[in-house]
């Protein structure tokens, strides 16, 4: 298979043009045409690619893998985190209490000086890198301590879900020195530019779109060669693969620490377009959301999971807009619908749909 | 049993095994040789010990007594069983696990010889040999035209091919392959006896445990009789068959 297949092609060649499009109507039309795509637009459009990236890191380990993990919130959290430091190191004395070093909330605490953990985040060279160090290492140590006991299925799930909802209860505590139930907000700039500026909103959506792009190179890489079809092997029949003489559980490692990274990556720049990073994100139902939208999408088609996840956060706007009390019921509804109608989902039906139109064309119906 | 003069030329040698759990001895001193290029048939009644036996040659059991010597050099009751598979010893289990995801020639390549880490793995591209070998096995098992398929999509039979064609692929020097003919079709079972013979010969000996007798005429191979873990009878499947303890164990009683 071809890293490159058609509906790749028009994956990039429509996130290209969106992304381009988007930053271009908004930038160089006046406020005034019709064709003005409104600062908010850009902003929202930047968002839901993050997230697009982030159903591409779950998909490849669960589509491909097996591995249903239910805790990938944790790892956009803390890619999210890990920038957001930077942005709060940015702010210098432009805080409310103008304190030259320490961030607000820990002037607010009383605290007299930086917790070691805060040092580096001053420097992009440390903090970006950050991003992917922090959520890697977490996976790899997760991926060591589960997979090589060869815990799977439904406990594995579990396992993921309990670490998001330990890291949430941890990031609550003030003491943790992440800012507490307020998190990390108020930033700034980002090397030297305003956060508000539109050509640096513009620059975070092409940047999330570029993200998006590699990421998806990323996954088809991992997953059309022989990398892919051992991991496919080991999420169909791992006991199989054991006895070929593979090691599942280093397939495993190396998939949910890449998958992990990405997952970092998304929530790093998701966190300078929204302007916020709470320990809300790493609430479990945050974790479920992203299978839903694989779910949605197609589980196994990458295209398919990142399309999913646009969808249904686009439903989620519009609603939470229309009805905000509907949206919890409506996206459980989304997942049983989607179990019973489209086990596929979206992407994953077209090859069946194909042939069942194929058989009919040539007379078998 | 006679001594035999060149043990160090067997291909398999089992040396007086015994197994037992708790008590109960699935294998009683048994003693098998086998030659290189040998296709060896082992029949007996369930609990025989048929399945205890392979369970000593692949690691997966380990023996109270005795030993197995592969090609007179290596004593396997000290190894385990990813070093006995990498000694070239391959196991075919009863029930079919093909990747059914896979096509044919993937599932061929997963098997082939090749660096199994996975970051190697990441990098790993087909070599013109590898692919060469695939290609023969796909002959062998005469699966080529459908080398393209889903292995979801095939026969049961053809599952069972396409899996002792996974084992083919590492070249084994000995094959051990359990009930290959169970739930296939008559033709089916014909055919994968031809192919069974056309696969021993040269340095590869196969033993297969079956039940099906029709199929063991077909092999038309030397037969081990086994009852109680110890061996009953050994020779054609004539001289088995017409020997009083075998019709004794198989019909009497």
């Amino acid at each position: 298979m071809r890293l490159l297949d058609l509906k790749g092609r028009i994956f990039l060649a429509a996130l290209a043009v969106l992304a381009a499009g988007a930053a271009l109507l908004n930038l160089a039309l006046p406020e005034s045409a019709a064709l003005h795509v409104p600062n908010y637009a850009v902003g929202l459009i930047g968002k839901y690619l993050c997230f697009a990236l982030l159903a591409l890191s779950v998909d490849l380990v669960w589509g491909f893998a097996g591995i249903l993990s239910l805790g990938h919130g944790a790892f956009f959290a803390l890619g999210g985190y890990a920038m957001g430091m930077h942005l709060m190191r940015q702010i210098g004395e432009r805080g409310v209490y103008g304190h030259p070093e320490l961030p607000d909330f820990m002037v607010f605490l009383d605290w007299k000086e930086l917790p070691w953990y805060w040092h580096g985040f001053d420097s992009a060279w440390f903090a970006l890198p950050m991003c992917l160090v922090v959520p890697g290492a977490l996976a790899f140590l997760f991926g060591w301590l589960t997979f090589r006991s060869r815990v799977t299925g439904v406990y594995l799930s579990i396992i993921s879900q309990a670490m998001t909802f330990a890291l949430m209860l941890a990031f609550f505590r003030n003491d943790m020195g992440f800012g507490g139930n307020n998190g990390l907000t108020d930033f700034k700039d980002l090397f030297g530019l305003d956060l508000k500026d539109a050509g640096m909103r513009a620059g975070l959506l092409l940047a999330s779109a570029a993200a998006l792009a590699g990421g998806y190179l990323l996954c088809r890489w991992m997953t059309v060669g022989k990398f892919g079809r051992v991991l496919v092997a080991v999420r169909d029949a791992e006991q199989r693969t054991r006895f070929l003489g593979y090691r599942p559980e280093h397939y495993k490692i190396l998939a949910f620490t890449v998958s992990a990274m990405m997952a970092g990556v998304a929530g790093a720049l998701y966190v300078p377009q929204v302007g916020i990073i709470n320990p809300g994100e790493f609430s479990p139902a945050n974790s479920i959301e992203i299978v839903i939208w694989v779910a949605v999408g197609g589980r196994g088609t990458l295209v398919g999971a990142a399309l999913g996840a646009v969808l249904v956060n686009y439903a989620k706007s519009f609603l939470t807009g229309a009805a905000p009390e509907m949206w919890l019921f409506v996206l459980g509804g989304l997942f049983v619908a989607v179990t019973l109608f489209v086990p596929k989902g979206i992407l994953g039906e077209i090859p069946g749909l194909r042939a069942r139109w194929r058989e009919r064309r040539d007379g078998h119906g | 049993m006679a001594e035999h003069p060149a043990i160090s030329t067997a291909a398999l040698y089992l040396d007086g095994i015994t197994v037992s759990f708790d008590g109960f001895r699935a294998l009683n001193r048994l003693s098998l040789y086998l030659e290189p290029g040998e296709l060896r048939a082992v029949i007996g009644p369930n609990g025989a010990g048929k399945s205890t036996m392979m369970d000593v040659v692949t690691g997966k059991t380990q023996p109270d007594e005795g030993q197995v010597l592969l090609h007179g050099r290596h004593d396997l009751t000290r190894l385990d069983e990813a070093a006995i598979a990498g000694l070239g010893v391959g196991r075919k289990f009863q029930r079919p696990t093909v990747f059914e995801a896979h096509s044919v020639f993937e599932n061929l390549e997963l098997a082939c010889r090749a660096d199994r880490r996975a970051r190697r793995t990441l990098f790993a591209r087909l070599s013109g040999e590898q692919r060469e070998r695939i290609d023969e096995v796909l002959d062998l098992i005469a699966l080529r035209e459908r080398a393209g398929d889903r292995a979801g999509l095939l026969s049961h039979g053809q599952k069972q091919w396409l899996e002792i064609g996974m084992l083919l692929v590492q070249d084994p020097s000995i094959l051990l392959i359990d009930e290959p003919a169970a739930g296939m079709t008559d033709a089916e079972t014909m055919r994968t006896a031809r192919l069974l013979k056309r696969i021993a010969g040269g340095e590869r000996s196969v033993i297969v445990v079956e039940h099906d007798m029709e199929f063991v005429r077909a092999l038309d191979c030397r037969v081990t009789a086994l009852h109680e873990g110890a061996m009953l009878a050994e020779g054609t499947l004539d001289a088995v068959s017409a020997n009083d303890a075998v019709i004794e164990v198989y019909l009497g009683r």
